[in-house]
């Protein structure tokens, strides 16, 4: 599992979910069953979800409200799925997505 | 400021192709537009369907069948009319000016219209299907030459998205499509280079009419002199053909219209069937139309119309489950009862010229439209036979009173 | 009573609560929608069930409210149907509502409809404002607030408005040094004077608790100063902030400094979220600074029949008088139902009345003091990319208005602006207010960008499986839709 140097969680008054594994670009991440995929990111230090179509520029979470549609990454093959507003699962698997996204199509 | 000769009243995809070929004659002409929520232009799928439009396919076949469902056709009547010989050979003309036209524009321009070599296919799901796909392919007008019967097999090799339960489908090569807003934009950006005038964002307010001349128009912008007008203004063409004192019969047909969020290339063909037609742009989104529907000038959608047109794409491509819908909306088609758009000169109004009443092939037939009526400003000879889309006394009284239309029962 | 379709209420924060508690005690059938997992909304917002978390003795003002809030629907949570993790994709003026839940949608036929869809951060455009590390304050706020995660080690907070502060306080809370809050006003409401003036208010008290929270916490506070340009390459690295000229907010070029920081949370202000309600055809007005809100009676009521809109997604006034106008409003619709006579409505609806006719004069206050100024606009370069989603620049938008386009759906058709997946919620204000300086237009002339439905993400395939419901009592398409077991017994 990559253990990033960083684990941003804060752990004072609050006991998670489940730990769990989720898939980020082909590596094994830690993540807590309840938490949305952008907060199990963040918490490790990732916070670019997606390059653009136009000017291939980076971007990361926004609004954090499931509004601004920044924070979309690939989710288990269905791009531009709000990381914001999707919880993880076992096993998920999350892509930074490039422009539209790769779809499986057959 | 220079003396107009012709005025173009909108600046939908008619507007701007007869200014563009206007201008191409070395002629002043200025283009008034005011852009209105709902033209036409602005919800089409670009497709350039000539064979498939004169047959019925495209909305035509969606139509059809809902007017059986609703009982309001046999039900054995699989054939939904075809449109008169004069028509076809019009749009096959018209689609033939596109791959000569794409570098032109492109190169005054600098705009790519996204002209596509496609073909149409007609996908058959059952027994009505292969027997409808028979009449067309054994009585096409143009005869078969242009139409490859394909087995499920062809068509799974071909268009693997495509669902592998169909009887087969008939390919209608030649039938391509465009990017229709990006070719308005381009007729109207290489005018603009050949010297026309657009003003946009302007109200046309009437058209003065001198002994029987017309003499200029009046905007909100003031009055604007010029020996010709064209009318172009697509749904909104019986409004101002009234300014001049002519009757058009065109009416508003709403068609409503999904697009899908961007997707990697999954359909290299146009496909039409009896719930829909669809397809892919070069942007990468799917659109997914179309109902017909006459309801005045409203541009609202609707649920039922939104849940028909996703049931049909999700049939004819099962992998379109998962992908997201970015935006429904809807435009309305500038309708005519037999069908046929209404071009040239009227009797009685010196100066003033029909370019309407396009109903579903105004992206097609924009290139042959804008040619001939610049021929005729221009007084040369016709590179088409324009009768049979004359307003005469006679098609007006048939228009106006047809019984017939299609149109005139409003399908959701 | 007869058998009537149902009162939907579309958002379950603070409005939304509350007409569904006050709706459900008048004994009308109501449903109670909402996108989230649990009702709450972005204020009243609560943990993921898989997390415990440890209360704490001592709960602010603010959670207390919450806490109440979420008691009282929790007791007539068996009178409502509460569809959570559902969008609403649209809503007819006929009173259709149009829904998706996963695989599935649905159009059900209302009798009336609250609208409590509350709003969203207005966007102020500036060089780097797009970058990964900016978010916005309420944003931080939440994801704080239900994740307890650090969205970053050392920020910066800009904007304008009372919930700079507490997002500030926040952050320290959790051991993220907080480097500065940049107000871009002056307010008032930042003065000592402030409490003694408005001291019956329950929100005066928050913020002059917020205010001596933050200088406990030595983050110091800069009025008239914000953010110029956000500097990095993948990411927010270093900010550029500067002062503002205190009558329009024009950036003084001459005074910036740049500091390190690698989480900028932005804030100026709110935008009512008024999608819904534009799809619905309502009347809808503007006031300068502020912007768009929707025209409503004393009882909440649209210009359209039935359909009602309370709380931030009518016009910003925060959530304490969003819940009483909930209440008001899910009063009204339960009488508009025969389910309680116009008397009982009065009756129940006085003491909501009474709070929010208390918290007029100080709504109107806080108006002034949140509304922006128009100076803002020239963070912007004509590089800064004023609408993210389809990346349009400044400078396109210049060119449009070259070409001629007077007016918000002009500019959109020669440039794509609004054209994205957020609809325009992220450019149209900024733009509009841009617009009318520009051509010294009124908002009315430059008009706003047609929001159409979907106004939520949703696949084909949910739509292909539509059910439309005639009558409520039957066939009820969304039973199967996940409540979220949140007031599951």
């Amino acid at each position: 599992m990559k253990t990033s140097e960083k684990d941003l969680r804060i752990n004072k008054g609050v006991i998670r979910g489940k730990e769990i594994e989720i898939i980020v670009d082909g590596e094994s991440v830690k993540a807590f069953e309840g938490e949305s995929v952008a907060a199990a990111l963040f918490a490790n230090g990732q916070r670019i979800s997606r390059s653009t179509t136009k000017e291939n520029s980076l971007r990361g979470m926004y609004c954090g409200i499931g509004m601004c549609f920044e924070c979309v990454m690939t989710i288990d093959n269905i791009p531009n799925t709000r990381t914001c507003q999707t919880f993880v699962r076992e096993g998920m698997f999350i892509e930074t997505q490039q422009a539209e996204g790769k779809w499986k199509t057959v | 400021m220079k003396n107009n000769e012709v005025i173009i009243i909108g600046g939908g995809v008619i507007g701007c192709a007869v200014a563009y070929y206007v201008a191409k004659k070395g002629i002043n002409v200025m283009l008034i537009d005011q852009p209105k929520r709902g033209r036409a232009t602005s919800a089409s799928a670009g497709g350039l369907w000539p064979l498939g439009e004169s047959i019925g396919l495209g909305c035509g076949v969606i139509f059809h069948k809902a007017m059986i469902e609703k009982g309001l056709l046999p039900a054995d009547s699989h054939i939904p009319p075809q449109l008169p010989k004069s028509f076809l050979d019009f749009a096959i003309q018209s689609n033939e000016m596109f791959p000569s036209l794409t570098g032109a524009i492109k190169e005054l321009s600098g705009i790519d219209f996204e002209y596509e070599e496609t073909s149409l296919l007609f996908l058959m799901y059952d027994d009505a299907d292969v027997a409808f796909a028979k009449t067309l392919y054994g009585n096409c007008p143009c005869g078969n030459s242009r139409i490859d019967w394909l087995t499920p097999f062809e068509v799974k090799h071909s268009e693997p998205a495509i669902t592998h339960n169909i009887l087969g489908a008939l390919r209608f090569n030649g039938d391509n499509q465009v990017n229709p807003y990006a070719l308005a934009d381009g007729y109207r950006e290489a005018a603009r280079k050949l010297g026309a005038t657009i003003i946009t964002h302007t109200e046309v307010t009437g058209i003065k009419i001198n002994a029987g001349r017309v003499s200029g128009v009046e905007t909100k912008a003031g009055f604007f002199p010029s020996k010709y007008v064209v009318n172009a203004a697509g749904a909104w063409a019986a409004q101002v053909g009234e300014m001049a004192g002519v009757e058009i019969p065109v009416y508003p047909v709403r068609g409503q219209i999904i697009g899908t969020e961007a997707m990697p290339k999954i359909l290299s063909a146009c496909i039409s069937t009896n719930d829909c037609y669809i397809a892919q742009k070069h942007h990468g989104e799917i659109i997914i139309g179309s109902t017909t529907e006459e309801t005045g000038f409203n541009t609202d959608i609707t649920p039922s119309a939104i849940n028909s047109l996703c049931k049909g794409a999700v049939r004819a491509i099962p992998f379109l489950e998962k992908a997201k819908v970015k935006r429904v909306w809807s435009g309305l088609r500038p309708g005519t009862a037999d069908e046929l758009p209404i071009l040239g000169k009227v009797k009685g109004v010196e100066g003033y010229i029909n370019a309407c009443g396009h109903f579903r092939t105004g992206i097609l037939n924009s290139p042959l439209t804008g040619l001939l009526i610049s021929e005729m400003i221009n007084e040369d000879q016709l590179s088409f036979p324009i009768e049979p889309f004359l307003l005469s006394e006679e098609r007006l009284q048939s228009l106006t009173n047809n019984e017939n239309s299609n149109h005139k029962t409003s399908i959701q | 009573m007869k058998n009537r379709k149902p009162i939907v209420i579309i958002g379950a924060g603070p409005a939304g609560m509350g007409a569904a508690i006050e709706a459900a005690r008048a004994g009308a059938s109501c449903i109670l929608i909402d996108e989230g997992r649990f009702p709450g909304g972005q204020v009243y917002r609560k943990n993921s069930k898989e997390f415990q978390v440890k209360e704490k003795e001592m709960l602010t003002a603010e959670q207390k409210r919450g806490k109440k809030l979420h008691e009282e629907l929790e007791e007539v949570s068996d009178k409502i149907k509460i569809l959570t993790s559902t969008s609403v994709l649209g809503v007819w003026k006929n009173r259709e509502v149009m829904w998706s839940s996963n695989d599935a949608s649905g159009v059900i036929e209302a009798e009336q409809i609250i609208i409590a869809t509350g709003a969203y951060e207005r966007p102020v455009p500036f060089p780097g404002w797009t970058l990964p590390g900016v978010m916005t304050v309420g944003g931080v706020k939440s994801f704080i607030k239900t994740m307890f995660i650090k969205p970053g080690e050392t920020a910066l907070i800009a904007g304008t408005g009372p919930l700079l502060i507490s997002t500030a306080n926040k952050l320290h809370d959790i051991g993220v040094n907080v480097l500065a809050v940049l107000e871009a006003g002056s307010p008032s409401w930042a003065s000592p004077d402030f409490i003694n003036q408005w001291g019956d208010a329950d929100f005066a008290h928050d913020i002059a608790a917020d205010l001596l929270e933050l200088k406990q916490n030595n983050i110091p506070i800069l009025f008239n100063h914000t953010v110029f340009k956000i500097n990095g390459k993948d990411e927010a690295e270093s900010v550029t902030y500067g002062a503002l000229n205190p009558e329009n907010w024009k950036p003084l070029e001459d005074t910036t400094k740049t500091v390190n920081a690698d989480l900028v949370a932005l804030g100026f202000g709110f935008v009512p979220n008024t999608e819904l309600t534009e799809l619905a055809e309502c009347k809808h007005e503007f006031y300068p600074g502020i912007g768009w809100t929707v025209i409503r009676d004393e009882w909440m009521q649209t210009s359209q029949q039935g359909i009602f809109a309370v709380g931030d997604g009518a016009r910003i006034s925060g959530a304490i008088i969003a819940e009483e106008e909930g209440r008001i409003a899910g009063i009204k619709a339960a009488q508009n139902c025969e389910a309680i006579q116009a008397v009982d409505a009065e009756k129940r609806s006085e003491k909501y009345f009474s709070r929010i006719h208390s918290f007029e004069k100080f709504r109107k206050h806080l108006n002034e003091v949140t509304s922006v100024k128009s100076g803002l606009l020239e963070l912007a370069t004509h590089k800064t990319l004023v609408c993210r989603c389809e990346e349009v620049r400044l400078s396109d938008v210049d060119k449009a208005i070259t070409e001629g386009a007077g007016d918000l759906q002009s500019v959109k058709l020669l440039t794509r602006l609004g054209m994205g997946a957020c609809q325009g919620k992220n450019c149209s204000p900024s733009m509009g207010m841009y617009l009318c300086e520009k051509l010294n237009k009124t908002a009315y002339q430059v008009g706003r960008i047609n929001p159409r439905p979907p106004v939520k993400p949703v696949t084909l395939g949910a739509l292909a499986n539509m059910t439309i419901t005639k009558d409520s009592h039957q066939n009820d398409s969304y039973d199967a839709i996940n409540t979220g077991g949140y007031y599951e017994k």
